[in-house]
């Protein structure tokens, strides 16, 4: 999929697709409304308990990252699990690239992982020429369109029934299916079952691993994550190194606003909790499990002013929420994770350079914030993250200084306010047209370009307010 | 169990976390003690409020597209497992080997309406068994632990009641008594901690209803990988 390099170019191409915004908004409007209906079950009051707890569980565990990694290291080892400790992306691709070979595998069949979508690990399997097979459904009809996903949650929100149809005929020998939810369901399912039955290989996400007991949590509504980890004779499980807490008693907290943030469930249907390898005289599950912790990035994170980002649980309720996000759909952040989540994580991971201008895919409204289960303040890291590209690029620094520090100068006082409203009122006319200031020298001229300004009125409410009260207080 | 091995610079990995990590001016935040409490309901229930719990668990069992039902005994059991074998045209099913479904003597049941149940394991062999897995059409297995506030089994599992048994034919059929049922994770969390420590199953399923996607527009389907019927059929004590 050829990815824009320019954000103007990608959410001008994605404005036009209106295929894509009906869907979204569908998409995003149902989400909303079941969240609210789960959290209106709960109760506001035992909601905000929730959220706080949760908050207070993930600052701890981000706080003492280094000491609930090493638990959960030495309790998988101890378990005869393989650990990699990737410091990159590439690193962890290697060793998955490595371990394939080493198991000669053919068919590679993963259950959803933003972390492997973050890595690239797909295109390096199918170059070393294994079969690789997304049996996410939402994901799997990306894989087919060779697309990334566009929601957290539901990868394909963007695509209607019709193109799903064309998509599964063009990979399907049978009759021809028809266009219809269920049936296209119905043929997922018999074609990807074939693709479980013959896997050698099974890689999977995490939502959480727990640390005491060297275990890993999936969650998954459709059942694919479970079968893999049936199956599959060697499972590799990919997190993200901030992904972890410290006991099931805190899985109980996480799972629980997990499901109603993400889809209004009282909980996913399928959540696993596994210690990988089996044991004894098991028949099913792996004889071989890999746990791959992916630094990626993160670690820098640490202990800045981004911190809590690390705190994210990939609900992708941020994204139902930001009127940006249902105006413009996920392509157009031009990386792995969407949304505002997205728009903070895509240029710490990714770079200012490349992603920066995310930073003004917000209107600030906070609607983010108020959405987040754990409450990462998701708007003021938006806003730092402007403050940042401003400072890196140092871009139109003079005017722009100009411009504030006059600003800042005029409106520090009441009487410099009052003085600087009262010139501008008097010399705006030559740029007035019914009411309206349309054109301007630079640097508001940009500004202008998109958006009319109302021309300054004859008198301002503070000149008003003394008559008006005048007559209110008579 | 030998040791698994560890892959990458534990130093240099570590090292990068540790010299980033800074401690807040008011310190850093403290573990949460009892991360549950408040949160959920937490309570020893007795047989009469299990009954409770027994509605409970059915009407979101059924809310979530499966059907849940309570027998008095066996008798009224076989004759609920007859009409699921009938109208799911079930003639192969596998069963787990776990101690109360063997005390039902569920195989006369099948035989009786000319279908066969198996108990694991089906084979030794990997292939033979995944291939015949595969082809049964319906999984019987006990509800260990079951929560009554979101209609949710818990399964440990175990080298007789695998995983798969649950996870892989389109038919799922849990059996287990009002005993087995709690409200909610506080009562679900405690037990798994006394009864495992932190030496946790080689897995726990946690399944909330029938096997569901809504990735094509939205449209709630049912059964795209798991299980798409689900029966609950609950005991008295």
């Amino acid at each position: 999929m050829h990815i824009e390099p320019s954000f103007r170019r990608r959410y001008q191409k994605a404005l036009a697709d209106q295929v894509m915004i009906k869907a979204v908004k569908l998409g995003t409007g149902r989400l909303r409304g079941k969240r609210a209906q789960a959290i209106e079950e709960v109760g506001q009051e035992r909601w905000a308990n929730f959220r706080n707890r949760a908050e207070a569980i993930r600052l701890h565990v981000i706080q003492h990252l280094d000491q609930y990694l090493e638990q959960l290291i030495d309790n998988v080892l101890k378990k005869g699990g393989h650990v990699c400790l990737a410091k990159t992306g590439e690193e962890a691709v290697r060793y998955i690239e490595e371990l394939a070979k080493k198991k000669n595998a053919k068919n590679i069949v993963k259950s959803k992982s933003m972390v492997s979508e973050e890595i690239h690990l797909n295109p390096a399997l199918e170059k070393m020429g294994c079969k690789v097979i997304e049996s996410d459904l939402g994901e799997w009809i990306i894989q087919l369109a060779n697309e990334t996903p566009s929601h957290i949650i539901v990868p394909a929100m963007h695509k209607n029934r019709f193109q799903v149809a064309d998509l599964f005929n063009a990979v399907n020998t049978g009759p021809k299916i028809p266009a219809e939810t269920a049936d296209l369901c119905a043929f997922a399912r018999q074609y990807l079952r074939q693709q479980f039955m013959n896997i050698d290989i099974g890689i999977t996400g995490c939502n959480f691993a727990i640390a005491d007991s060297g275990a890993v949590t999936i969650c998954t509504n459709e059942g694919n994550a479970r079968i893999v980890s049936a199956l599959a004779p060697t499972m590799v499980t990919i997190m993200g190194m901030e992904r972890i807490l410290p006991s099931i008693e805190e899985l109980a907290v996480m799972l629980s606003l997990l499901a109603r943030s993400a889809t209004g469930q009282k909980l996913t249907v399928y959540n696993t909790l596994s210690t990988g390898v089996r044991i004894g005289e098991e028949l099913d599950g792996p004889q071989e499990f890999h746990l791959v912790i992916v630094d990626n990035g993160r670690s820098k994170l640490l202990g800045s002013k981004y911190e809590k980002v690390l705190n994210c649980i990939r609900c992708g309720s941020c994204l139902n929420a930001c009127p940006v996000y249902r105006n413009i759909g996920g392509h157009a952040y031009g990386w792995v994770y969407p949304g505002p989540i997205g728009a903070v994580l895509s240029p710490l991971y990714q770079g200012m350079d490349k992603y920066g201008e995310l930073a003004y895919a917000s209107t600030l409204c906070g609607a983010c914030h108020v959405a987040c289960p754990v409450k990462i303040p998701l708007h003021d890291m938006l806003y730092a993250l402007r403050n940042d590209k401003v400072e890196l690029e140092k871009k139109g620094e003079l005017v722009e200084d100009i411009t504030f520090k006059g600003w800042s100068a005029a409106f520090a006082t009441m009487s410099r306010y009052r003085f600087s409203i009262r010139m501008a009122r008097r010399f705006q006319f030559p740029l007035v047209k019914a009411g309206k200031i349309a054109f301007g020298p630079p640097p508001i001229s940009d500004w202008l370009k998109y958006r009319d300004m109302p021309a300054l009125p004859d008198k301002f409410f503070h000149e008003v307010w003394p008559e008006l009260n005048k007559d209110r207080k008579e | 169990m030998a040791q698994g091995t560890l892959t990458g610079d534990r130093q240099a990995f570590f090292s990068a976390i540790r010299n980033n990590i800074k401690t807040p001016p008011g310190g850093k935040a403290k573990r949460v003690e009892n991360p549950m409490e408040g949160l959920f309901t937490q309570r020893e229930t007795t047989v009469e409020e299990r009954q409770v719990l027994r509605d409970r668990f059915i009407q979101e069992w059924n809310t979530l597209g499966g059907q849940a039902f309570s027998v008095k005994d066996r008798q009224e059991l076989v004759g609920k497992l007859g009409e699921i074998i009938r109208e799911r045209k079930i003639k192969q099913a596998m069963r787990w080997d776990h101690p109360e479904l063997e005390k039902l003597q569920l195989e006369d049941v099948f035989l009786q309406e000319q279908a066969s149940l198996s108990k694991w394991p089906l084979d030794k062999d990997y292939q033979t068994w995944i291939d015949q897995a595969e082809a049964m059409e319906a999984g019987i297995i006990w509800g260990d632990i079951a929560m009554a506030e979101s209609g949710t089994l818990v399964l440990p599992a175990s080298t007789a009641q695998p995983t798969t048994v649950c996870i892989l034919p389109i038919t799922l059929i849990a059996i287990f008594t009002t005993a087995q049922l709690v409200d909610g994770f506080y009562s679900v969390m405690k037990l798994l901690k006394k009864r495992y420590g932190t030496s946790l199953p080689t897995t726990t399923t946690f399944i909330t209803g029938p096997s569901r996607t809504s990735d094509i527009e939205m449209d709630l389907t049912i059964g795209v990988h798991g299980s798409k019927y689900v029966y609950a059929c609950i005991l008295d004590e």
